[in-house]
């Protein structure tokens, strides 16, 4: 009996050395430890646990105490717990538990639950750090997945957006294409000679049209070539340098090669946007022998047909002028003598004819050079009713030239142009009045001498007035209706091809039928080169 | 009798100048073409007081014959009046350039007033001078020729 006593007395001695070396063996244990009977009280906690459910009771008050009370501050844990001891109990494992702890921070709790004899084993474990790690992995993943999926969207709009692009560049190329073509063509088609240059003289482009007016085999036409072909005629290099520098359209004309003619036109290439910048010129050329031959012919002919048509009106008219001057006395009739006398004035008319038809088609195909002199158009107009004066007198007319009001600049004109038109206007009023006279003024208007030249004639009727300054009118009533002694008709037309040939302008200013005309004509004041 | 040297091709005009000169009291020698002025200039004797010289001529026109005759001393100094009827101013221009007195347009003058001119250029009337017709300027021919020469320099 002692002995069973002692026995007894070892093993309780073992049995409380065993539970401390184990409740040691738990309280070491960097987990959370909760053991509990098959009621749910506690029997076993360790620090651990408690701090991890964030209680500050020691161990010991934690004892006896039903495990849910433990976990009253997690819920999910509790109902758990519960739900263990209401029914069987079986293994669970319970992740993510988010707990704050008394300092307020929060921790990750994986809770294990194992049943065990005579109760149930709860491990609680901080897995905080690997959770928030797993947690900031799960954000990474996820913002990954995000741009992942911004990624694709770009990769998609970029895909349509570049096939969008694709399909604009190969209708574009396909115009271009056309636009090529078409200018290819145009090029090729024309008939002067077409070079595109780079900035270094390097041709880019010609058309088949070079070689055949230079006469040069399309594969030797270089710069240099065409340089050598012109020789001492053109300097292609200072024609070249100034159209690019200045950037200006420079044209060379009559350019002479042996038998042919030439004429050059250099352009600026010059890019239309931003910088303006030139990339190159152009150089076309022109064969203009056939022109010239033709132009030249023209002249010949002009000069051999009016010295043609003067040659017999000159003999007429000499000869009946001798007649009057050294024959007189021997012809008795005077019938005779008068007739001699139409022959002489119709041969004069004739002659004057023939000089104005010569002179419209002249001016009409700009072949009359106007010289630009300065003169005093008072004493151009004096000079001429000197002339003219003698027809007045017989008329029993006036000749009056207005003082101006001013003193008045000199003109820049052809003087003897100018004098013309003066004797055209002065005349016809002349001619177109029995009584009164002609009158002349001017007077200073901006940049210009403005002549008015009135008459006391018989007018023009309004609906006339339109006829003026064409070709063989009288202003008369019908085209049939006409005094030849007054003139073709082609006097006002020549003074207004004249006026305009020198920058003035004419017109009728005012007429009225029975009491007269005032006609006008400008032309530019001389300036001194100090004024210019 | 001062002589007039009638240098025309034309009948109708050589009938009427020589009639109108020798009614005015010249005596008229004549010569149909270009060529045969010359010739005949160069043999003629007493040489003639002045020369009315048509330009479009046969075998020689005026201006060349202008040229021969500026050339040689003996006939140079000899005064010519251009009788003719091409009324272009380039060719009066070319005409006084090449040493003519004066540049009548047949044409605009009764032959009276041909003998006229001739009568003042022999009186010593010899500047030359615009032409009613055919005006040349001859500051322009003047100061072309000093621009010509300062280029060549």
């Amino acid at each position: 009996m002692a002995r069973l006593i002692q026995i007894e007395k070892e093993l309780k001695k073992e049995l409380i050395q065993t539970k401390d070396f184990l409740l040691e063996l738990v309280g070491s244990i960097p987990v959370g430890i909760i053991a509990t009977d098959l009621r749910g009280m506690v029997v076993v906690v360790n620090e651990q646990a408690l701090k991890l459910l964030g209680m500050r009771e020691l161990v010991n008050s934690a004892l006896n105490k039903p495990v849910q009370k433990l976990v009253s501050g997690l819920p999910t844990l509790k109902e758990t717990m519960a739900t263990q001891f209401a029914k069987e109990r079986s293994s669970f494992e319970i992740d993510l538990l988010e707990i704050k702890t008394p300092s307020d921070s929060q921790i990750f709790l994986r809770a294990k639950g194992e049943p065990i004899l005579g109760g149930f084993l709860l491990v609680l474990e901080d897995i905080t750090e690997s959770k928030l790690a797993e947690l900031e992995l799960q954000s990474k993943v996820k913002e990954l997945d995000e741009a992942r999926l911004i990624l694709m969207s770009l990769s998609e709009d970029i895909q349509k957006e570049k096939e969008g692009v694709e399909i604009k560049v190969e209708e574009r190329t396909r115009e271009l294409k056309e636009e090529q073509a078409q200018l290819m063509a145009s090029i090729n088609s024309l008939s002067l000679g077409f070079i595109l240059c780079d900035l270094n003289d390097q041709i880019i482009l010609k058309n088949p049209a070079v070689s055949r007016i230079l006469e040069i085999p399309d594969s030797e036409i270089t710069i240099d070539r065409i340089k050598k072909y012109f020789g001492d005629t053109l300097d292609l290099k200072v024609c070249r340098d100034q159209c690019v520098k200045e950037k200006k359209i420079v044209e060379i004309k009559n350019i002479v090669v042996g038998k042919k003619f030439f004429r050059l036109l250099l352009a600026p290439v010059i890019m239309l946007r931003d910088s303006e910048e030139i990339i190159g010129h152009i150089l076309l050329l022109e064969d203009i022998t056939e022109a010239k031959v033709i132009e030249r012919s023209r002249e010949e002919f002009f000069a051999v047909a009016s010295h043609e048509l003067r040659t017999p009106l000159t003999a007429i008219r000499g000869n009946a002028s001798l007649i009057e001057d050294f024959y007189a006395d021997k012809i008795k009739d005077k019938e005779i003598m008068a007739m001699i006398s139409d022959i002489h004035e119709a041969s004069v008319r004739l002659i004057k004819i023939v000089y104005d038809f010569l002179d419209v088609s002249a001016l009409e195909q700009r072949k009359i050079e106007f010289k630009k002199q300065q003169f005093d158009i008072i004493a151009l107009i004096q000079e001429v009713m000197r002339v003219l004066k003698g027809m007045a007198d017989a008329k029993k007319l006036y000749l009056n030239l207005e003082k101006a009001d001013a003193a008045l600049p000199m003109a820049m004109a052809d003087r003897d142009r100018t004098k013309q038109v003066l004797f055209n206007l002065i005349n016809n009023g002349i001619n177109y009045s029995q009584k009164g006279g002609v009158s002349v003024k001017v007077e200073k208007q901006d940049k210009f001498l403005k002549v008015y030249v009135s008459d006391t004639g018989i007018g023009i009727l309004p609906k006339n007035q339109t006829l003026l300054f064409r070709e063989f009118q009288q202003a008369g009533e019908k085209i049939l209706t006409r005094d030849v002694t007054k003139g073709t008709g082609l006097g006002l037309y020549i003074s207004k091809l004249l006026v305009e040939g020198m920058a003035g302008t004419i017109g009728l200013v005012k007429s009225e039928p029975g009491i007269g005309s005032v006609f006008s004509f400008t032309l530019p004041i001389a300036f001194d080169k100090k004024e210019v | 009798m001062e002589k007039i040297f009638l240098v025309e091709d034309d009948p109708l005009m050589v009938r009427m100048y020589e009639k109108a000169f020798k009614l005015s009291g010249y005596d008229v020698e004549m010569a149909f073409d270009g060529e045969e002025a010359l010739a005949k200039l160069e043999t003629m004797e007493p040489k003639p007081t002045l020369i009315l010289l048509d330009i479009m001529m046969p075998k020689l026109n005026g201006l060349d014959v202008l040229r021969s005759l500026e050339k040689n001393p003996d006939l140079k100094s000899i005064p010519v009046i251009m009788l003719t009827n091409l009324a272009g101013e380039k060719d009066a221009e070319k005409s006084l350039e090449l040493g003519a007195v004066l540049y009548l347009v047949k044409s605009q003058y009764e032959p009276k007033q041909v003998v006229e001119k001739v009568k003042e250029v022999i009186s010593g009337y010899s500047r030359k001078e615009n032409i009613p017709e055919v005006k040349v300027a001859l500051k322009d021919i003047e100061s072309k020729n000093e621009k010509e020469s300062k280029k060549k320099k």
